[in-house]
C-alpha cells in the first residue's frame, strides 16, 4: 500500500508537468486546428536552452523559465508566421501535420549538431533533495516542477478568461467566422496562440531537463505521450488535458511501481487505444468547439 | 434599385459582381439602402442573397463594381475597417460563442472599441434594450433557446452603434413566437435611425417589416418595390410567398 501511495504521489507530480506541455498543444489545436507535432521538440529545445543557461552562465533551472518562456513565445510566433500562416485555410489541418513534423525534425537536427546525441540532464545542487511527508518521499525538484506547472496553468487560465486577447482566442476557437465578423484578427490570434503554446513547452522543458535524462531525439517519446494526453482529454479542452495528464501520470507511475518500469511507457498507448475504441472524443471532448 | 429622391442614401451597390473561385454568383447587383430604412432581399436559394451581404461586410471582396457607404468607396476595404465604419453583419448560422457567457458574447460585439468606458456604457444600453442580456447574463450562450440566441445576436450587433446592420435569415429555425419577437426587434432597430438590410427566406415576414424590398434572381436584382407592394404582387406571391396564401395573413402579426 505504501508503494502504491508513493507511486500516486509521484504520478501526480509528474502529471502536472505533462499537463503544462499538453495545455500548449491543446491551445494550438483549439485555435488553429493544427496538431503540433513539434511540441515535444519545443520541450527538448527548452531543456537544452536551460542546460546551456545553467552550465554556461550558472542560471538556476527554475529561474531560467523567466528567460526561456518569453524567448520561446517569440520563436513560436515567428514559426507560425513563417511556416503555418502561408498555408491555405482549407488545407491547414492536413498540411500542418507535415509542416510541424518537418519542424520537429529540424529542431532535432539543430540540437544534434549543436550539442551531441548523448544523453544529458540538468543537475542543480538540490537535484537529489527530498522531503519526507507522513513517511512518503517528495522530491524537491518534482514538487517545485509541479508548483511551477500550476502557476503557469493559472496564468494561462487568467489570460484566457480575463483578458481581451483571451476572449478573442476563445471566440476564434468557438466560432472563427463570427469572431472575424466582430473584428478579431484570426492571423494575429493564431500567431499569439502558437507563441503561447511554445511558451508553455518552454516552461515545461526547463523542469523536464531536471526530471529526465534527455537527448535531441527525446521528443519522439514525448510527443507520443502528449498526443495520448490530448486525445484522452478531448481535443481542444485545456481542462480535459490537465485531468488527462494527471490520470496518465498516475497510471504510468502505478504501473511502473506495481508491475514493471518496462510497462510504464506502454500504459500510455494502451490508454490511447482504449480511448479511441470506447470514447473517441476523449473524456471532455463532447463539444468539439467551445471547450477552452 | 432606386431610392426615393428625398431620402439620404447610406449604401449603394453599383454593378457588383462577386463569387468564389472562378465562378460568379453576383452578376451585376445594383441596390441601395437609405438611412433608417429596412430593405428586405428575397429570392430563391442560390440567387446570391447571402453573397450580397458578404460583399458589403467584406467577408468577400467584389470582383468588380463599387460598394459606396456613407459617401466612401469601401469596395477594397477589409471587413474590420468596414466594421469600424458602422457595418455589422449577423450571419445566417448561429453566430454566438456557445461556451462564453451571454455577457461575454455581447462584450465581444465591441471588440474593436478601445475605450472601455464606451464599452461599459454600450453594454448598459444594450442590456436595457434587450432584457435577455441582463436576465441571462451569466448563462452560457449555448444553453439559450434559438429565439433567445437570436435576441442576443441582435443585442451584440448594437455594441458598435452601427449605421447599417446586415441580417442574414434571422428567423431561420425559430418557432413562430420567437420569430414574431425577432421581427419586432428588427422594426425597433429602424426606429432608432439604423438601416437594416435583411435577407429572409421567410419572405412574407421579411416583406411585412421592410420599407423597401428587392427580388434577387440568378445574381441580379430582378424586381424592386416597397415591402407592401411586393407582398401584394401576384407574381411574387406565387413564386416566394406560397400561392393561395393571404398576403396579409402574417404581416398583421408584425408592428411596423
Amino acid at each position: 500500500m505504501h508503494a502504491l501511495i508513493q507511486a500516486i504521489i509521484l504520478g501526480i507530480l509528474t502529471g502536472g508537468v505533462y499537463a503544462l506541455m499538453a495545455s500548449g498543444q491543446t491551445l494550438i489545436f483549439g485555435i488553429m486546428k493544427v496538431v503540433n507535432l513539434a511540441q515535444g521538440a519545443f520541450v527538448v529545445l527548452a531543456a537544452y536552452l536551460t542546460y546551456t543557461l545553467f552550465v554556461q552562465f550558472g542560471v538556476d533551472p527554475f529561474a531560467s523559465v523567466l528567460i526561456t518562456t518569453p524567448l520561446m513565445f517569440l520563436v513560436g510566433m515567428g514559426l507560425q508566421w513563417a511556416l503555418l500562416r502561408p498555408l491555405h485555410s482549407d488545407d491547414v489541418a492536413q498540411l500542418s501535420l507535415l509542416v510541424t513534423f518537418a519542424l520537429e525534425l529540424g529542431v532535432e537536427g539543430i540540437l544534434s549538431f549543436t550539442y551531441s546525441t548523448t544523453l544529458t540532464n540538468i543537475q542543480p545542487s538540490y537535484a537529489n533533495f527530498s522531503w519526507t511527508v507522513f513517511g512518503f518521499q517528495v522530491s524537491l525538484v518534482r514538487f517545485f516542477a509541479f508548483v511551477l506547472s500550476l502557476v503557469v496553468l493559472a496564468v494561462l487560465y487568467l489570460v484566457l478568461k480575463r483578458t481581451k486577447f483571451g476572449r478573442a482566442v476563445r471566440a476564434t476557437v468557438q466560432n472563427p467566422m463570427s469572431a472575424q465578423l466582430l473584428g478579431v484578427n484570426a492571423q494575429r490570434v493564431s500567431a499569439l496562440g502558437f507563441g503561447l503554446g511554445a511558451a508553455t513547452a518552454a516552461s515545461a522543458g526547463s523542469v523536464f531537463g531536471m526530471l529526465n535524462a534527455f537527448n535531441p531525439g527525446s521528443h519522439y517519446d514525448l510527443i507520443s505521450r502528449l498526443l495520448t494526453v490530448v486525445v484522452l482529454g478531448g481535443l481542444g479542452s485545456i481542462g480535459g488535458s490537465v485531468v488527462a495528464a494527471l490520470v496518465m501520470g498516475v497510471a504510468s507511475s502505478v504501473v511502473s511501481a506495481e508491475a514493471s518500469p518496462i510497462w510504464s511507457d506502454f500504459t500510455f498507448f494502451i490508454v490511447l487505444l482504449l480511448v479511441l475504441l470506447l470514447r473517441p472524443r476523449g473524456l471532455f471532448g463532447a463539444r468539439t468547439r467551445g471547450a477552452l | 434599385m432606386a431610392a426615393s429622391a428625398d431620402a439620404e442614401i447610406l449604401l449603394t451597390l453599383t454593378d457588383v459582381t462577386a463569387g468564389y473561385g472562378a465562378g460568379l454568383i453576383l452578376k451585376g447587383v445594383n441596390l441601395s439602402v437609405n438611412r433608417g430604412e429596412i430593405v428586405c432581399l428575397i429570392g430563391p436559394n442560390g440567387a446570391g442573397k447571402s453573397t450580397v451581404l458578404k460583399s458589403i461586410s467584406g467577408l468577400l471582396r467584389p470582383k468588380s463594381g463599387t460598394v459606396m457607404f456613407a459617401g466612401t468607396d469601401i469596395s477594397a476595404m477589409a471587413s474590420r475597417q468596414r466594421l469600424g465604419r458602422g457595418i455589422v453583419h449577423v450571419p445566417q448560422e448561429r453566430s454566438l460563442f456557445p461556451g462564453m457567457t451571454v455577457w461575454e458574447n455581447v462584450m465581444m460585439g465591441g471588440f474593436i472599441l478601445t475605450d472601455q468606458n464606451v464599452v461599459k456604457s454600450r453594454m448598459e444600453e444594450v442590456a436595457e434594450a434587450f432584457p435577455i442580456v441582463a436576465k441571462r447574463r451569466s448563462s452560457a450562450a449555448g444553453s439559450l433557446s434559438g429565439g433567445e440566441q437570436k435576441q442576443v445576436e441582435l443585442a451584440r450587433s448594437l455594441m458598435l452603434d452601427p449605421a447599417l446592420i446586415l441580417l442574414d435569415e434571422p428567423s431561420i429555425g425559430l418557432d413562430p413566437k420567437s420569430r414574431t419577437s425577432v421581427f419586432a426587434s428588427i422594426s425597433g432597430l429602424a426606429k432608432t435611425g439604423r438601416s437594416v438590410l435583411l435577407v429572409e427566406q421567410n419572405a412574407r415576414s421579411g416583406l411585412a417589416v421592410a420599407h423597401r424590398a428587392a427580388v434577387l434572381e440568378a445574381g441580379v436584382v430582378a424586381l424592386t418595390g416597397s415591402g407592401e407592394s411586393l407582398l401584394n404582387d401576384p407574381e411574387v406571391a406565387r413564386l416566394y410567398l406560397g400561392a393561395g396564401a393571404s398576403a396579409h395573413e402574417e404581416s398583421e402579426n408584425h408592428v411596423r
